[in-house]
């Protein structure tokens, strides 16, 4: 996504003052700071708060927004918990070395976080932030601007089909469905539970919320889904190949300026093992990403940080965005009966991964039978 | 009778004025004395004072990553 030019970033829209009763009332230095009476921008921007949302909404949105404050403190978007836990279980015990890893994993992966004013206010400052329309507030984050400016990579190009060979979802293709008509507010904003990952959360998009007869004895191929119930997950069938990406690393330039480097991502499509089974999320066949991350992520920070690197799959559980109704792999049912290279293989990890991926890998002895 | 219906204009001449004080955004007195909005309001004044910063601050080049995040 092109970034704004300078000025546009902070470009106020005299509307925002107009016509928005509740915040355009509110003056600029109640939020942000400054002193508003100074002609002078050197002084006048002493004590300035760019976000004021950041790190903790409650003076700028709480006193209106009380229960979404609280709540927000937990959310995913908030936390980024999924990317500690994950660097946690594959960290080496060693407390120093575990320090080194947490300032890496700071300067690098905590940026990705997001805040009330990052969604409804400005672009998200990983994407180097600017007002999303002269300050008016978005109820609804844009989608381009906020969303899939963050989830850019993977998410936007699957769902708007700019992998190429691989079509725009269909939710999308047939029904512009923007992020929203799955993904709720109270998903974004969490609802004070310290989840794990976004698997667990209660409001979670799922398949079923919408298409909610689909296992019922009248719907189409009624007794195709009914045999996949719980066994295998809706993306295994109806997925396309999607996006992953392999061996990140970060490090400082010269002038102390994270950066990462990544090798080339492939789109493709592979069923694996559920690795995180749950009562929620029963089935055994799920579509795996290959996730980023390698022993060697964190290596110009601290030597042998991810020591326990086998603890955690870097074939991810996924969901991919790139549902079709009609799939390779749904055509009929040696389409993926028997067909084994669908399934993630023992040969489709590297040697030096098999021990972390075990858990997801598909023993030839259960990839299906040809019919 | 000329006098009080004089007098009524002028009541209702002042409601009206009250009236129209009373729906103004209450936002306009403190704009209007704000620097902040005068120039963020204002991208000629933005775009001269974001080229003064640059001056003043040292260019550092941004690192560049390789690859998708």
């Amino acid at each position: 996504m092109e970034p704004l030019a300078p000025h546009e970033k902070l470009w106020v829209d005299t509307d925002f003052m107009d016509e928005d009763e509740n915040h355009g009332s509110i003056p600029c230095h109640e939020c942000h700071g400054g002193n508003p009476s100074d002609g002078n921008w050197k002084t006048a921007h002493k004590g300035v708060v760019k976000d004021p949302t950041w790190p903790d909404a409650g003076k700028a949105c709480g006193e209106c927004h009380e229960e979404i404050v609280e709540v927000y403190k937990t959310s995913l978007h908030a936390t980024t918990k999924p990317i500690a836990l994950s660097i946690a279980k594959r960290a080496n015990p060693d407390k120093a070395i575990h320090a080194k890893l947490d300032e890496a994993r700071k300067l690098h992966c905590s940026s990705c976080h997001s805040s009330c004013g990052q969604c409804h206010i400005s672009r998200p400052d990983s994407v180097e932030g600017g007002f999303l329309d002269g300050h008016i507030f978005q109820k609804t984050p844009p989608m381009r601007t906020t969303c899939t400016a963050c989830h850019g990579a993977r998410v936007e190009k699957e769902y708007f089909g700019l992998n190429e060979g691989v079509p725009p979802d269909i939710h999308w293709k047939k029904k512009y469905m923007n992020c929203k008509k799955c993904h709720s507010g109270t998903e974004m904003h969490g609802d004070g539970k310290k989840y794990a990952n976004r698997f667990e959360v209660e409001s979670r998009a799922k398949c079923v919320d919408c298409h909610k007869g689909i296992y019922s004895e009248k719907a189409a191929n009624a007794e195709v889904h009914e045999n996949h119930k719980n066994t295998v997950s809706c993306q295994a069938c109806h997925a396309m190949p999607y996006k992953n990406c392999f061996a990140c690393h970060t490090a400082k330039d010269k002038n102390g300026q994270p950066y990462f480097q990544t090798e080339p991502s492939r789109i493709e499509f592979k069923i694996g093992l559920n690795p995180l089974k749950s009562k929620d999320r029963p089935e055994k066949f799920v579509t795996l990403r290959h996730v980023p991350v390698d022993q060697g992520t964190f290596d110009f920070y601290v030597k042998n940080g991810l020591s326990n690197f086998d603890k955690v799959p870097n074939w991810k559980l996924a969901t991919p965005h790139t549902i079709q109704l009609k799939t390779p792999q749904n055509q009929d049912c040696n389409a993926c009966h028997g067909n084994d290279k669908l399934f993630l293989k023992k040969k489709d990890v590297k040697q030096k991964y098999l021990r972390a991926n075990q858990g997801v890998i598909v023993p030839a002895e259960m990839i299906p039978e040809e019919q | 009778m000329k006098t009080i219906r004089n007098g009524g204009l002028l009541v209702l001449l002042a409601l009206f004025c009250l009236l129209i004080s009373g729906n103004r955004n209450p936002s306009w007195a403190a704009a209007a004395k704000s620097q902040c909005v005068a120039c963020h309001t204002s991208s000629k004044k933005l775009i001269e004072t974001l080229r003064e910063i640059a001056k003043t601050k040292p260019q550092v080049k941004k690192a560049e990553s390789k690859g998708e995040g």
